[in-house]
């Protein structure tokens, strides 16, 4: 008996001492905690949109549902690779099949596993499952070890020495810092210079990331939700033109639909000198809501999606989150 | 049995204590040992990847333009001249060199190629030990590579970059 106590007293520190070091990424670094909040939602979902920052700075789910009713949700991550959208595709479907799935299209240029950190962000709070798994395993990089992952605290362990408020804060609660996966992100800062265009050794994408799209594709026509490739605007990195042709061709080999948003700007009504919190890369909340304005209006008449403003128990729950969301950014 | 506890329990603090290892993102000891990289000499000042960067000893810049990362703090500064450009990226609020750009034929490498000379040259310069990606010939030295894009056997892109 004395064992047994003993080691349930071991397990709770070492539990305790895992929680306490993995960061909590309530108030600092917020995008940490994106694949988590996902968890707290009503499934009620139409549309997913899934990708980058690309979209989770770009697409505001409730500014589609104020002017148009639509039901949606960012399922994006910080520099969030295909193979990982592929996988967050994969668990958002075991919890509800929307109509449309729209991709974004920018980590197409990448084939190459880009940072241990980007990768923390978005897996550390993603619940365990299957999809989990196989999204560590296909995310490692070659200094990483599976185990990082399952016992935070071989990852974290220096962080003992250095815990923040925030630590303490919330160590046994939480908070919501986006709206249906869009951080609010207020600033201004006009577009000045960007970095010159580079020649590229290829602009072709690589196999592994194709596979991946096909995987995408090829899953969303087995629970019969339509495909949508969508391009934020942005003007930096470059979106090459060898990019746009593939994706182009990708579209119209599998009758999917395609909307590059970074030559549309003009009718988005897309200032760069105001629209913008990083010089061009990423929408800041006005654009944000410019472009949600815009895209909702085609996705509402092209997809044929319900009008949930009239439906009773999601408009009561719609409402909530307006208010809550309106209170932020007014 | 107290001692196995006491055992555990050591074993997680010492877990806790143990010095983390680091990050691909930091970098290594400044400022780098310029026999472990290539390095890259204008105006008679050498330039190594994962230095600190002295914005005087260059001059004023053409252009300049900042691009900042998704999440994490800090941004990377990009630092264009005549016939070249630098990108840093910050660590300890300094900025480090990361990369460096080549812009047109007007500027060479330390050991004198340049855009629009032959493949010949690259290979007679820096030797065979190369790793081919397409058009794409890597020259690694320590933790940077000399990347030269090659095309009709003719150099058209040149650039150093630390290996991430």
């Amino acid at each position: 008996m004395k064992k047994i106590l003993i080691i349930i007293v071991f397990l709770m520190i070492f539990c305790l001492l895992n929680k306490l070091v993995m960061p909590k990424y309530m108030t600092n670094l917020k995008e940490g905690n994106m694949t988590y909040e996902y968890y707290k939602e009503d499934k009620n979902h139409e549309v997913i949109f899934l990708g980058d920052c690309e979209v989770y700075a770009n697409i505001s789910p409730l500014t589609m549902y104020e002017n148009y009713g639509i039901t949606s949700y960012v399922r994006g991550n910080s520099q969030q690779l295909i193979w990982q959208s592929y996988y967050l595709l994969k668990e958002t479907l075991k919890y509800e099949i929307p109509k449309v799935v729209v991709f974004n299209v920018n980590s197409l240029r990448y084939d190459k596993k880009v940072s241990e950190a980007y990768n923390h962000l978005m897996i550390d709070k993603m619940k365990w499952s299957k999809e989990k798994i196989d999204l560590i395993k296909v995310s490692l990089l070659e200094n990483e070890n599976f185990l990082y992952y399952v016992f935070p605290i071989l990852r974290y362990h220096d962080r003992i020495f250095s815990l923040t408020k925030e630590d303490i804060t919330y160590l046994f609660k939480e908070k919501n810092n986006t709206y249906n996966g869009f951080l609010v992100n207020k600033k201004v800062k006009p577009v000045s210079n960007l970095p010159t265009k580079r020649k590229l050794s290829t602009y072709k994408f690589q196999d592994n990331v194709l596979k991946y799209l096909d995987k995408i594709r090829i899953l969303c026509k087995k629970n019969n939700i339509k495909l949508v490739l969508m391009k934020a605007p942005s003007l930096y990195p470059y979106w090459y033109q060898e990019y746009e042709k593939q994706v182009r061709d990708y579209a119209s080999k599998y009758n999917l639909d395609y909307y590059n948003f970074t030559i549309s700007t003009n009718d988005i009504g897309i200032n760069y000198k105001e629209d913008t919190y990083d010089g061009g890369l990423h929408l800041n909340l006005n654009g944000a809501i410019k472009l949600s304005n815009y895209f909702g209006k085609i996705l509402k008449e092209k997809y044929f999606l319900k009008d949930y403003r009239k439906d009773d128990k999601i408009s009561s729950i719609y409402n909530l989150k307006l208010k809550e969301f309106k209170k932020e950014v007014e | 049995m107290k001692k196995v506890f006491i055992c555990l329990l050591l074993g997680s603090i010492l877990l806790c204590g143990c010095k983390v290892k680091e990050s691909k993102n930091n970098l290594k000891e400044n400022p780098k040992k310029i026999n472990d990289s290539y390095v890259f000499t204008v105006q008679n000042n050498d330039l190594v990847l994962g230095s600190y960067f002295d914005l005087k000893k260059l001059g004023k810049e053409k252009k300049y333009s900042e691009t900042a990362s998704c999440a994490f703090e800090g941004i990377d500064k990009t630092y264009t001249y005549d016939h070249f450009e630098v990108t840093t990226y910050p660590k300890d609020n300094k900025d480090i060199i990361g990369n460096i750009y080549f812009l047109d034929e007007n500027i060479k490498t330390k050991e004198g190629v340049g855009i629009s000379d032959s493949i010949d040259k690259v290979i007679a310069t820096y030797g065979s030990n190369y790793q081919q990606e397409g058009t794409l010939f890597k020259y690694q030295k320590g933790d940077m590579e000399l990347k030269f894009i090659i095309e009709d056997d003719l150099v058209t892109s040149i650039e150093y970059a630390l290996i991430v």
